[in-house]
This record gives structure tokens, sequence and C-alpha cells, in this order.
């Protein structure tokens, strides 16, 4: 165990937020989180993918500390892919197991909706080694759409089955204040919209969005914290070069020893904030995460194994499929969200009894994965 | 782009990866240490022409330098040596794509940037059973 603490956090609605900048968002996620603290950070660190193509802008890290007010702290910016999120709270919670600073502010951030569509899908491919797949046109979708082919070919998984996974996000995001989607849908809408990369349609996929969410880190405990119980990151070999496509084993391995740094078991934990970007990855990192058996993710979704009512549930408010996954921000969007589970704040979306939760972030298929286990009052 | 393209030109054209001359172990991508003994002594190796589909996917969404070709075929392809890539597949017909069927690799025409610059070629390919 780290003692560490989620002390608070701030979340920005996520949408197409045109009006709005890149640093205006920013802001506004790192001052409710800095109007719920006691704490005064003594640094921030900024996550964020691609703000010089979204935005022309660099250097996020000393610009947002300073539209806050903040200047004078140190600061600076991780990118890490998908996983740029997750990965700021991670080495912010080392920072403070060094015990250099005692409060660290994480600001997650991007805006894609100032790209046009092909664009965003440039932006999005920046995290694959550019000579095997940008250069021939192959995207992360394209990429998705052949594990997706493979695993309901093995399988034998239904359409319907693959869509339980988008419909639960759906479900659990309509009464969330700050996802994208609150919208209803059903097997029947997701087959209805347009092909993507088949077999995945567009609602078999997260949509772009412009977003930021804020938490701020501390080694001291206050009344609304919860503790990190573990925080781990893990990478696997390319994608190309796996015997077995449906094995995670970042995934495994950072599961694994985060349930070891946490001294629980699987079973102990009430909900999961997955990397959830596709049906198909939905489906294999619940597998991998030791939730569901080889080829019964969907399965498991569809007969209500991971709604918010069962004993464990995934996507609390939406995850990315209906949350939303503005990249550098998701990792941040579901560690805040967890922390708030775990305190009793999520209204309609509360889901009972939440006492540990667990939250994937992942870039790539499984290429880099950051696991932290967060504990309310134990 | 030109630079980029320059030095990999010849990947590009007859897919190139890496033996490992400690271990024998094959690679593609290419790799600058051996993934599995971690030896340094590592060649080029041009990769089979051949091999089978493994998977593939119709994608109606990729960047600008595409959109003229939309819908690309993109396929997950097992070589003859047991490597595998992903390759656009070119020249073929709805009713021939299936897993299993036989493919080999051809040289064509990549993407052009914009109507004055360079053109960029490469491999794709092709169904052949």
């Amino acid at each position: 165990m780290s003692n560490n603490f989620i002390t608070s956090s701030g979340l920005v609605e996520i949408g197409d937020l045109w009006s709005k900048s890149i640093i205006d968002i920013a802001v506004e996620a790192g001052k409710k989180s800095l109007d719920a603290s006691n704490h005064h950070p003594d640094m921030i660190i900024v996550a964020n993918m691609f703000s010089s193509l979204s935005s022309n802008q660099e250097n996020l890290g000393y610009i947002i500390t300073d539209a806050l007010g903040l200047t004078g702290l140190p600061t600076f910016k991780i990118e890490s892919g998908e996983c740029s999120g997750a990965m700021a709270c991670h080495v912010a919670n080392n920072l403070l197991n060094k015990g250099n600073f005692d409060s660290i502010m994480v600001i997650g951030v991007e805006k894609m909706y100032d790209l046009l569509p092909p664009k965003i899908i440039e932006a999005l491919s920046l995290g694959e080694i550019y000579e095997f797949s940008q250069y021939f046109g192959i995207t992360p979708a394209a990429i998705n759409g052949l594990l997706a082919r493979l695993y309901i070919d093995q399988y034998e998984i239904s359409r319907t089955e693959l869509s339980s996974l988008p419909v639960l996000a759906h479900q659990n995001s309509k009464n969330s204040s700050h996802s994208q989607f609150k919208n209803f849908i059903s097997s029947e809408i997701i087959e209805r919209s347009p092909m993507i990369s088949d077999p995945l349609h567009l609602l078999d996929v997260s949509a772009p969005a412009d977003g930021a969410a804020s938490v701020i880190l501390s080694n001291v405990k206050t009344d609304s914290s919860v503790e990190i119980l573990s925080s781990v990151n893990k990478t696997s070999e390319i994608f190309l070069s796996r015997k077995n496509m449906f094995n995670f084993e970042a995934t495994r391995n950072a599961t694994a020893d985060a349930l070891k740094q946490a001294n629980i078991n699987l079973e102990n934990i009430d909900l999961f904030e997955i990397h959830d970007n596709t049906s198909v990855n939905a489906a294999l990192i619940l597998e991998n995460i030791g939730l569901s058996s080889p080829g019964n993710a969907a399965r498991d979704v569809m007969s209500g194994k991971f709604s918010i009512e069962s004993k464990q549930s995934i996507s609390t408010f939406g995850g990315l499929k209906a949350r939303g996954n503005p990249i550098g921000a998701t990792g941040v969007y579901q560690i805040a969200e967890s922390y708030n589970q775990l305190l009793g704040n999520s209204n309609q979306s509360q889901k009972s009894g939440a006492n540990i939760a667990l939250t994937h972030n992942m870039s790539g298929i499984d290429s880099n994965v950051i696991v932290h286990i967060l504990g309310g009052n134990l | 782009m030109s630079v980029s393209y320059w030095r990999q030109r010849d990947r590009y054209y007859r897919i190139i990866g890496s033996r490992c001359k400690n271990c024998d172990k094959l690679f593609f991508p290419y790799v600058r240490n051996c993934k599995s003994c971690n030896s340094l002594n590592i060649v080029d190796e041009e990769m089979p022409k051949t091999g089978k589909l493994i998977s593939y996917t119709y994608l109606f969404e990729t960047t600008a330098q595409f959109s003229n070709q939309i819908p690309l075929l993109i396929g997950l392809i097992e070589l003859e040596n047991g490597i595998r890539i992903i390759s656009q597949i070119t020249d073929y017909q709805d009713h021939d794509i299936k897993i299993g069927k036989h493919v080999k690799a051809v040289f064509r025409k990549i993407r052009e940037d914009s109507k004055s610059s360079q053109i960029h070629y490469g491999y794709k390919f092709i169904i052949y059973d």
C-alpha cells in the first residue's frame, strides 16, 4: 500500500465543446478540484496525448499552471498515448512516495473537436508505429476490426451478444451529469449505425470527445479522501508478435500486481472502470482481468452479471463508450469517477455498497496498461 | 515525409524484417535487438511473399491521404514463415474474401500526399487462390 490518497476531483462535462479552448477546459477541471480540496498542491502534472495537433500547443504544464493562477509551482506534461491520464496519476503517486511532495494535482485534458474527422484519426493513429500503420492507412479502428473478427469467429459471438457491452455502457451513463452520451441504444440501433471497420459499427467504438478531469493526490488522509491501494504500470509485446491475440499480458500482469499490492482478491472489488474504447476491447479486458472466462464476457454482460445493481459493476458512468473518451483525460475521469463512487457522491449513478474500485487504462491493444485500485472506508 | 520515406523505402518495397544471428529467431516489424535472446547480432531479412489471410476488415474511416480509397480492405496475414503482418488487400472481389485464403505480396502505389508531391510505394497483398 502506498498510503497516498485521492482527496478531491473536478470533472468537465464531456462533449463537443466548440466555444472553449484546451486551456479553458483544463482550467475548469482544475478549479473544481481545487475548490473541493483542503490541500494546496505543490506540483501540477498535465496528461494529454496530442495537443500539438489539436491546439497547436505544447508546454501544457506551464501554460495550464499559469492560467490556473498557480504560477511558481513545478509542472510538466505527461504523454503516454491513450493511457496518459492514468500514467500521470501513477507518476504522481510515485513522486508522493519519494517524499519530496505532499500534494500533487493531476489534470487530464484532450480537445478533439478542434480537428476535422480525418485529422482526429491521424491523431489517434500516433500511438502506433508509423512505418507499419499510418504509412499504409491502417488505423487503430482497423486493428480493432481485425481483432473483433478473430474474436467473434473463435467464440461464435452473436451481434446481440457483442452489442451488450455498448448497450450497458449507455444504460449506465443515462443519469451521469458529466457523460457524453446519455441516450438509450439497442443492438438494432448499433447494427443500423454506419460501419467503421467491420464487424465494428460506429456505436461499437468510442466517439471523439472534448474533456478535462482533475484529481488531487495527497499523502494526508482527509474526511473526503479514498486511499490509493495500488498503482501499477505494465507493458506487453506489440500486437503483431503475439501468438495469442486474445491474451492481454500487460492487463493480466498489472491486475495481478495491483491485487498483490493491495492485498485483496478480485472478488473483493465492487466496481471496475475499464478501457472499453471498442466492444471487442471491453470483452477482452473483462476476460483478461479475470472477471469472465475466455469468450464469455459478452454473454456475462448480457446476463446482467456486471450491471450497476450486481455485486461487481463495470463502467458505472458509461465507460469510454458512453461517458466519453477524451484520450489524455480518460484515465483521470476513471479515477475521479471511482473516487466519487467510493465516497457515495455519485447521485443517481451511485453503486450501493461500493468500497473498492479498480481502474484500467491502456494505450493501443494492451500495449501499455495502468491499473489502480482505490479503497474507500475499509 | 520524404526523408523518412527515403530511409524506409526498401522496407516498404520488399517487406524486410530481422533475423537474430544468435538464436535464428525472425521478427517483423524489424528489431534493434533480439526480443528472444537479447543479442545485438541482428541482420535484415526479407520476408516470404506468400501466406494466408487470418482476419480482415473493411475500413470506412481513415486519414486524408486514403480517403479516395475507402473502403480499404485491411488483412491480418500469416506469412509462410509464421510471421504476421497487417496489410492492405487489393485487386479483390468481395466473394473471394474469406479467412484461410492464400495471399501474395505485390508492389503498389500506397499514397500521394497531394497532386504535386511524391508518390509513395510499398507492399499490398492480393488473393491468389
